[in-house]
């Protein structure tokens, strides 16, 4: 077991002043975007309030692929490369991705029931979503058996493939809606002709921006807890050697005395 | 004041959301907090 160091200098976790301006930033953000989808926007002509969950489902859905494509080249760089740092920014972002593809779809889910009767249905989006889901938590899984393995296994190879399998992964979510029958809506803001306009797009725009601030302060400190056991790991790994070897040398003293 | 239709869908989604963000983001600053203190302060570029 690793000595703990006592009364280390320097930031006693994962923040710095970077981080903690930017937590700032998102919380402050998260208060404006409350008041904007809760209160100061319209409700719609069709779906009424219900189309308030929309500011938090449609952001946190574009964050879950942007976590994916970085999962996607970070396996990618890793396998070229093989260097640490790709290494752990995959991991991080994969779990940041799943935390808002779980969001996503719970907030579908809620927001299915009063627009289209139900909370679920085999639909293409839905169901690709879901695969999604299914594929990170399969990805996580096999880098921490990869990791267990130690040198059993080359490292982290059979979970950086499947990190491979993210973005195209993506790719068929959205599309979903065009290749198949679905009851899910088609592009709304992609298009050049965006079909909502108004306060309503300034929300939803603002809810895009404000999630985005709420992930990236996460990635960053996921990536440095992702750092932080690469590191405790080598220093647990250095200090069990130097015991070992300590240990080797009192028995050799000892036999000779 | 109108009186918010689909109040219930609207908080629970809502609710959900926020509540497992934080819930997360605290489980990751403990995280890092228990791991710091097991690595040398030079390791930790961020600072």
């Amino acid at each position: 077991m690793t000595a703990p160091h006592t009364a280390p200098p320097g930031p006693a976790g994962t923040s710095s002043r970077a981080t903690r301006g930017l937590g700032v930033l998102s919380l402050a953000g998260l208060a404006l975007l409350l008041g904007y989808a809760l209160v100061w926007s319209p409700p719609d002509v069709a779906q009424k309030d219900a189309v308030r969950l929309m500011y938090v489902h449609v952001p946190t859905a574009i964050l879950a692929f942007t976590a994916c494509a970085i999962t996607t080249v970070a396996s990618a760089m890793w396998l070229r490369r093989r260097s640490e740092g790709w290494w752990v920014l995959g991991g991080a972002a994969a779990e940041v991705g799943l935390v808002f593809t779980g969001i996503c779809l719970i907030t579908g889910s809620i927001w299915g029931r009063p627009t289209w009767g139900t909370y679920w249905d085999w639909d293409p989006r839905i169901t690709s979503t879901t695969l999604l889901f299914i594929l990170l938590v399969g990805y996580l899984a096999l880098r921490s058996i990869d990791n267990e393995a130690g040198g059993a296994a080359p490292r982290g190879m059979r979970g950086a493939i499947v990190g491979l399998l993210l973005l195209p992964n993506v790719m068929i979510v959205h599309f979903s809606v065009d290749w198949w029958r679905s009851l899910h809506q088609t592009a709304t803001i992609t298009r050049l002709d965006p079909t909502i306009e108004g306060t309503m797009l300034f929300t939803l725009m603002l809810g895009i921006v404000v999630f985005g601030l709420v992930f990236a302060w996460l990635l960053i400190h996921r990536f440095r807890v992702g750092w932080l056991e690469e590191r405790a790991g080598a220093t647990g790994l250095d200090q069990a050697l130097v015991e070992r070897r300590a240990e080797a040398g009192l028995a050799a003293a000892g036999g000779r005395s | 004041m109108v009186a918010m239709t689909y109040a219930g869908y609207v908080g629970a989604g809502w609710g959900i959301a926020l509540v497992s963000l934080a819930i997360y983001a605290l489980r990751t600053v403990r995280r890092g907090r228990a791991l710091a203190s097991q690595v040398p302060p030079e390791e930790r570029r961020w600072s």
